[in-house]
């Protein structure tokens, strides 16, 4: 209980730091960035934060915090205005969003279903805020109870489950994030000092920088597939952006169900904001009146509120295994942790103590960032629409010197720049064969912790018989979480983005 | 593309597991060897999983329509897009440490965008400008960052 209230004082003690003036600014700047960016139809919230990461690299501290957390929640609202006016998703979070939204739009409703989405986004931010900073100061104190094995099983998991939710069959998305925790491995070993499949190349002996990586992977290779394989969309006008307090009112029991799902999902290792998204709309629609049903597919405002507040939510959500355990929540939450760790800040149970401060400055500013999301929602929704018209041809290729200066700039290594091509390369390849890229992202920054953890646990159980190791009681039940896994990714073969896409229709109900 | 990537995968972590191996030595709990071994296995199960899959799926697609692995050649157009822009955003990664940035920026964003977009010249210039002088004149001042 202490811890808690520690927490909030602390957290409350920080918001005069982030309405300093400079940090108020780096905030602004990051949501106009990420609601632009998020609405742009071929740009996702990872490729945001990926290329942010660059830039934010010789920032202040508090500056690049709460600029990136700017551009996270910033980028996921995005997403839901293309949505809304193209029925193209700004960003995969925002899938359910465009069933909804784009009936609405074809009806004149676009500025309101905007408008809805901007105020439940904001709410379902501030929700998994809330829930981020109550929930923090109870999983570090569990945290602080499991040892190496466990942590080293719970980091096994996050990249098991990322390959078994993401929308491809589980085999391709484990193969990605196996992938990903071999590429981890190169480099210095940071336990014995032996350098691991380097074979001589100085540029490898330090690893495989993760930012240019995830640049190549989430920048580079988006950049190829939106530009090679998808087609433009006409910009359509927008009516008055307005926001229906009536239909959040109504459907004000779906409002605190999606935050929740949100959070919940978001805390999952891997399970991101489109997971959420899904889950959320699919239990509203499951618990909505036979009425109110019949709307779903045709432009259901009470479908938009689930998607929306729980993508949003997701994103408090998604720090907390981040903060406490250095495990992110998500592809985005894991740029986000690739982007503290180049400002030198370490997470994991003894954050706390190694930066006296940094976790209540960071809920500090993503209350901040919740509340003013929806004041430059508000304000740049109908201007951004204008965007959806620049053609990707001219859009995409301007893109790549972001990448380049990007990659180079976290490190300012020029071989980064050669990894940031390999890594696209590599994921041009995984896209045109069906499997995820993010697993592999998963991979290379849970990697170090499944590494060092497992070793870690070998010397402290050396003594012990192998059945003592498996009964630990965490232990035990995270062993049954991966063989529950492992059985169920396999059992229901589908991916879940296809299982959604199955039972909601575009065209209505069948 | 997904057969070469799990042949590719499977080699690959052979190889992985067997530079493992050999260089495994007492005691193995600290060996930093331990896990490229472990992964390797795991990557080897997996990627052998994924072709007895494809293999599958083939031999039953072409029990159900003969003919059918007999695969569609893409539209003429995409290859040479792919190709192109892979040599395009290739050379200009691979150029920007020998030439700077600026100058890599100037010769690749106008073909990119002339290509790919057949975007106006005013366009492709504001752009081309944009991207290849304000942009690292913001990462040295503003980011206080190096430019390559």
């Amino acid at each position: 209980m202490s811890a808690m209230t520690d927490i909030l004082y602390g957290t409350l003690a920080a918001l005069p730091a982030v309405f300093m003036p400079e940090n108020l600014l780096y905030c602004l700047f990051g949501l106009v960035f990420g609601i632009l960016w998020g609405a742009l139809p071929a740009l996702s919230s990872t490729m945001a934060m990926a290329l942010m990461i660059g830039f934010t690299a010789a920032m202040p501290t508090p500056g690049a915090i709460i600029f990136l957390l700017g551009v996270y929640s910033g980028s996921v609202f995005g997403g839901s205005i293309s949505a809304v006016c193209i029925n193209i998703p700004g960003t995969p979070a925002a899938v359910c969003t465009a069933i909804e939204g784009y009936p609405l739009f074809l009806r004149g409703e676009g500025g309101q279903a905007i408008g809805t989405a901007i105020m439940t986004s904001t709410i379902g931010n501030l929700f998994g805020t809330v829930a981020l900073i109550v929930c923090t100061p109870i999983i570090l104190i569990l945290a602080l109870q499991i040892g190496s094995w466990e942590i080293c099983l719970l980091g096994l998991w996050g990249v098991l489950l990322s390959g078994s939710i993401s929308d491809a069959p589980a085999l391709k998305g484990w193969l990605s994030g196996l992938i990903g925790l071999a590429l981890s491995l190169i480099g210095i070993d940071t336990v014995s000092g032996e350098e691991r499949f380097t074979f001589g190349i100085k540029a490898l002996v330090g690893g495989l920088s993760f930012v240019a990586v995830l640049i190549g992977v989430f920048g580079f290779a988006e950049i190829a597939r939106g530009l090679l394989f998808e087609r433009d969309a006409e910009s359509p006008p927008v009516n008055r952006v307005s926001i229906l307090w009536h239909q959040i009112r109504r459907h004000f029991k779906t409002l605190i169900s999606g935050s929740s799902i949100g959070t919940f999902i978001g805390a999952v290792p891997a399970a991101g904001a489109d997971i959420a998204a899904f889950i959320a709309y699919s239990f509203s629609r499951r618990l909505a009146t036979p009425r109110e049903r019949r709307e779903y597919g045709k432009g259901s405002y009470r479908g938009i509120i689930a998607a929306e507040s729980a993508n949003n939510a997701s994103v408090g959500g998604s720090l907390i295994p981040l903060l406490v355990l250095a495990i992110p929540g998500s592809t985005v939450a894991a740029a986000f942790m690739g982007a503290l760790n180049l400002q030198g800040i370490a997470m994991g149970p003894m954050i706390r103590m190694s930066h006296p401060g940094m976790m209540e400055f960071i809920f500090a500013s993503l209350l901040v960032t919740s509340v003013l999301l929806g004041v430059m929602g508000y304000l740049i929704a109908k201007p951004s629409v204008a965007l959806l018209s620049i053609p990707r041809g001219v859009l995409l290729p301007s893109i790549m010197p972001v990448c380049v200066l990007g990659a180079f700039a976290a490190q300012n290594n020029i071989s980064d720049i050669y990894i940031m091509l390999i890594s696209g390369i590599g994921g041009i390849a995984l896209v045109l064969g069906g499997f995820p890229p993010a697993p592999l992202v998963m991979g290379m920054i849970l990697g170090p912790l499944v590494d060092q953890n497992f070793r870690r646990a070998l010397i402290i159980f050396k003594d012990q018989s192998l059945m003592d190791v498996l009964l630990r009681p965490v232990g035990l039940l995270m062993l049954v979480v991966i063989v529950v896994t492992i059985v169920g990714a396999l059992y229901s073969g589908r991916p879940t983005a296809q299982i959604v896409e199955e039972r909601h229709p575009r065209d209505g109900e069948k | 593309m997904a057969f070469i990537i799990e042949i590719v995968a499977l080699v690959v972590a052979l190889g992985m597991g067997a530079m493992a191996a050999t260089r495994l030595a007492e005691p193995v709990a600290t060996s930093p060897w331990i896990v490229p071994l472990i992964l390797s296995s795991a990557i080897v199960l997996v990627s052998i999983a994924l072709l007895i899959v494809e293999v599958r799926d083939w031999l039953k697609r072409r029990a159900e329509r003969p003919g059918a692995d007999a695969v569609l050649p893409p539209p003429r157009s995409t290859p040479a897009r792919v190709a192109g822009w892979l040599a395009l955003s290739g050379g200009y990664g691979v150029a920007t440490p020998l030439i700077g940035f600026e100058w890599a920026t100037a010769i690749f964003l106008p073909v990119a965008l002339r290509t790919f977009s057949r975007a106006s010249w005013p366009l492709t210039i504001g752009l081309t400008a944009g991207m290849g002088i304000l942009l690292p004149l913001a990462f040295r001042y503003v980011f206080q960052s190096l430019v390559p």
